[in-house]
């Protein structure tokens, strides 16, 4: 093969590899490292504003994966919270409706009546509706009848101070699908302070615990 | 497995649910790639979709196999065999008496598997090139209790190779009653006369699934292998062969197998679902929340400011707007303010779905715009030229965010129509010129070259637009080979029609740092539904000279014509600046036809490189996703003799979004094309920017299909 031109091409290639062809690079980096770190604009923004937006622990216990969120924007009762790579989760009276960016596809869900009877802290059966963006660029809706149920008191440590809350239940069944929701709701407030909640088949649950301001 | 059904819900809502196949799903895949137990044939279909990729290997045997499920009732599928020593026996030297054999498969439900009855398919192997495998069956499939499947069918040509009887065929014609035994006249040809020709036998088989893991295979089989065992020391003891099966967690299939009574047999499948990427809903960055509007209105871009009121508002306000697009990977090359609504133009660098570059502009423009604005039209722009428009309203946005079927709302209340006439002055300062570029590494393959099956190229490229003005656009690229053996190719071109591709070998041994392409290039609309495009330089890396087309294509449309008109000369080898004596004219005209489902056609009739006139035919499956399986073939009226090896030029090509791969956005896709043979009949120009590809993802069909990203 000839070889010719190669040389002149070297520096070329020294001078151009920046701009554009970062996106590539960062595409291969993401292939040789699919869990190294990325730093989204956004949350860059949202850090760096103070004072500091409320804050979320979070997790997914099935792929061992933890990080904090913050609170990027609510309106309308909807709370969205960002990570450092851009993904982002939104809850709705404490209770987890879509999940973008960490390819769950749980694009958004109908969860008003399990927050009702969880808010009036009430056992009983609902119904429950999730939409999921699939592998094929499809809008799938799921839904699931679920019981709801008190399962004792624990107490949840806070940064340190032990909280004591009520842990409820939310069994679910679907066709195809069954998940458990867990909610530990303050005795004082009746807030939801820690949850465990379903994102789908693919991550599983999503671990939330607040971050006291 | 599980495939997906849907049922209605009050509302119109689609709910989906997974259900387990009520038909007959493949289990066990045979060394010939196919549905089927160990070396012959079942009456299985696979999940629709699928690719089920296998290497299958016994004694001197190697066999190479894609198969696609095409249609939930059809699957086709491309083999490369490796025979050692076939052509020996002949006294043949030419690969060293081995044999390189490629054909093709068609397979067809008939009939589904019923509670009483058994599914029932045709099969078509080995229908053109050199019919080694030729042979035609019909066979029937039934599970028994669950885990046994007992399998039988007829087959004639190789199928009829042990316990042959009469062809029963021969009652309703006499053609039925011979078979000749050299197969097709010229390879690469249709075999219709022999089909179903000659004697027929019976082979069947059973299998038995110990459990989720493991299946036991019996069968037998009517294949002789006469051939082989007189031109091979293959021999062949015992018509019963015997097989254990692992499936691996992957899905994924290992057979070994006893076969014949003298050897023994492994093969691996893989199978692939294109329906399923890496990741669903993608794992790249969420769009920006929808703010309060409140806090819109505050927002300081949005607050009068010092200096020249209104004017300054609107400079700040596309600051800030064209800052957010370019971090979302799109760039913002107009905006127009036009009462209460805006007019914004966008190129989507980006997103392979065009819907998801419009749902994220439409968010930040509601998070950018003052109040007062209600109507965003977003114009998809490609080059400086509006392809479409999207009107969406704010109101639907901030009410459909957070709603369970928000995606799909949103589209209906969403208005896609042919692109807004753009005003000089409502581009974007520094929109134009622009210049952008692109450089990676490019792999680059050849396949069947009996010396060396696969040849390769790995190197660096360096790509360059720049564009002028709206439409008018610079474009180079650079390729420098570094590692590979595609220049190593020692075959020479025997074709007797002008070498228009086969002549690629001295393309690559005899070209170092290529100039792949030099353009200039200008895009405009010539009216409505219409696009035109004229290049002009080093078209590609064979041809430079002059191309114009024009093509109709109006936005809601599921159909478009174009015509295409080119005078080219054929290049250097070393692909830089000269040229060779030979030019052409050459040109098409060609009607494109997006099938409901996934189902794209396009046919092409006109003049080819060679001078050749005739017809293209492709045929694509287009997955929602981007991931894409198709077919063609090119018929002229160049005579099979005068074509040579193959016949006519056909092939299959694969083209896999990377988003597919790695989860996240970018517009960057993994293409293949493979051909059994490149030759000079058929050969059509690769001229860049060809106006249905641009235009495509702008219309009503395309948004509609990725309409789920949306919100994404």
């Amino acid at each position: 093969m000839k070889m010719r031109g190669f040389l002149f091409l070297i520096p070329c290639l020294a001078v151009l590899a920046c701009g554009e062809a970062e996106d590539d690079l960062d595409l291969l980096r993401g292939a040789i490292r699919p869990d190294a770190p990325r730093f989204h604009t956004r949350a860059n923004a949202l850090a760096s504003v103070r004072p500091i937006p409320p804050r979320l622990e979070v997790g997914f216990p099935n792929r061992d994966l933890s990080g904090v969120m913050l609170l990027e924007a609510e309106r309308d009762g909807v709370q969205t919270w960002l990570t450092a790579d851009g993904a982002t989760i939104t809850i709705e009276a404490g209770l987890l409706t879509s999940a973008k960016g960490f390819g769950s596809g749980l694009a958004a869900s109908d969860v008003r009546q399990s927050a009702a009877l969880i808010g009036a802290g009430q056992s009983g059966q609902v119904e429950r509706f999730h939409s999921f963006l699939n592998s094929n660029d499809e809008t799938e809706l799921h839904a699931y009848r679920c019981e709801i149920r008190p399962v004792g008191d624990e107490d949840v440590f806070l940064q340190g101070l032990a909280v004591p809350t009520r842990k409820w239940q939310e069994d679910c069944f679907g066709v195809a699908e069954k998940f458990t929701n867990a909610y530990w709701l303050r005795k004082d407030t009746g807030r939801i302070v820690q949850s465990l909640q379903w994102t789908g088949d693919f991550l599983g649950n999503l671990f939330m615990k607040v971050v006291p301001e | 497995m599980t495939r997906l059904k849907s049922i209605r819900l009050r509302g119109g809502i689609a709910l989906f649910m997974s259900l387990t196949p009520a038909g007959l799903g493949a289990q066990t895949v045979s060394n010939y790639g196919t549905p089927g137990l160990i070396d012959i044939p079942t009456a299985e279909m696979l999940e629709d979709g699928t690719l089920a990729f296998t290497a299958g290997y016994f004694d001197n045997t190697l066999r190479a196999t894609m198969t696609f499920q095409m249609l939930p009732w059809v699957h086709g599928s491309f083999r490369y065999a490796y025979i050692a020593d076939f052509d020996s026996a002949g006294g043949s030297t030419i690969f060293g008496g081995d044999r390189y054999d490629r054909s093709f498969d068609l397979h067809f439900r008939l009939r589904e598997e019923s509670r009483r009855a058994p599914a029932v398919t045709l099969g078509l192997r080995d229908f053109g090139g050199t019919g080694i495998y030729a042979s035609e069956y019909l066979v029937a499939t039934k599970v028994v209790r669950d885990r046994f499947k007992v399998t039988g069918g007829v087959g004639w040509g190789r199928l009829a190779g042990r316990g042959a009887f009469s062809n029963p065929l021969g009652a309703f014609a006499d053609r039925f009653d011979t078979r000749t035994t050299e197969g097709a006249p010229e390879t690469g040809q249709l075999d219709f006369g022999n089909w179903f020709s000659g004697d027929a036998a019976l082979f069947g088989g059973v299998s038995w699934q110990y459990n989720d893991r493991l299946t036991l295979l019996v069968e037998y089989s009517s294949d002789a292998y006469t051939e082989e065992q007189a031109n091979t020391s293959f021999e062949v003891n015992s018509p019963f062969n015997f097989g254990v099966q692992y499936k691996f967690k992957n899905g994924s299939q290992l057979t070994g197998s006893y076969m014949y009574g003298s050897t023994l047999g492994l093969s691996y499948t893989y199978f692939l679902d294109p329906h399923k990427n890496v990741a669903p809903g993608g794992q790249g960055p969420s769009p920006s929340p929808l703010l309060p509007v409140d806090a819109v209105a505050l927002a300081s871009w949005n607050l009068p400011g010092a200096g020249n009121g209104a004017v300054d508002g609107t400079k700040r306000r596309q600051a800030v707007l064209g800052r957010y697009l370019e971090e979302e990977g799109l760039r913002l090359v107009y905006l127009e303010e036009r009462g209460n609504s805006v007019v914004v133009g966008i190129e989507n660098g980006n997103y392979g779905q065009a819907a998801q570059a419009v749902g994220r502009t439409a968010r930040l423009l509601a998070n950018t715009q003052p109040p007062e604005v209600e109507r965003f039209d977003i114009a998809l722009v490609a080059n400086g030229v509006p392809l479409s428009v999207v009107q969406v309203n704010r109101a639907d946005l901030y009410e459909l965010e957070h709603d369970l079927d928000g995606a799909w709302r949103s589209f209906t209340r969403a208005r896609v129509s042919d692109s807004l006439p753009l005003v000089e002055g409502g581009f974007v300062d520094g929109a134009y010129p622009n210049l952008s570029y692109r450089f990676g590494p490019y792999l680059q393959a050849s396949f069947f070259d009996p010396v060396s099956p696969l040849r390769y190229e790995v190197g660096a490229g360096l790509g360059l637009d720049y564009t002028i003005a709206p439409g008018l656009s610079l474009s180079g690229a650079i390729r420098q080979p570094l590692i590979g053996n595609l220049d190593n190719a020692t075959r020479q071109s025997n074709s007797v029609l002008p070498r228009v591709r086969s002549d690629w070998t001295r393309y690559a041994s005899e070209s170092g740092l290529r100039v792949e392409h030099l353009t200039a290039e200008y895009l405009w609309r010539p009216g409505a539904d219409l696009y035109a495009r004229t290049s002009f330089g080093y078209l590609e890396q064979m041809f430079g000279g002059l191309s114009a087309e024009l093509l109709w294509f109006p936005v809601d449309s599921r159909i478009a014509f174009g015509v295409e008109a080119n005078y080219v000369k054929q290049r250097d080898f070393d692909v830089l600046f000269g040229f060779q004596d030979y030019s052409v004219a050459t040109g098409h005209v060609s009607a494109y036809y997006d099938l409901p489902g996934d189902y794209h056609v396009q046919l092409d009739v006109g003049r080819y490189l060679a001078g050749d006139h005739g017809a293209t035919v492709s045929v694509d499956r287009e997955f929602n996703n981007g991931f894409k399986v198709g077919a063609f073939f090119t018929l002229t009226d160049v005579s099979f003799e005068e074509f040579g090896e193959g016949s006519f030029d056909k092939g299959i090509r694969l083209e896999i979004p990377v988003s597919w791969l790695t989860g996240r956005p970018t517009r960057n896709r993994l293409g293949q094309v493979i051909r059994p043979v490149l030759r000079d009949g058929g050969a059509r120009l690769n001229v860049r920017n060809r106006l249905y590809g641009v235009t495509r993802e702008a219309r009503s069909q395309s948004l509609a299909q990725g309409w789920g990203r949306f919100l994404r």
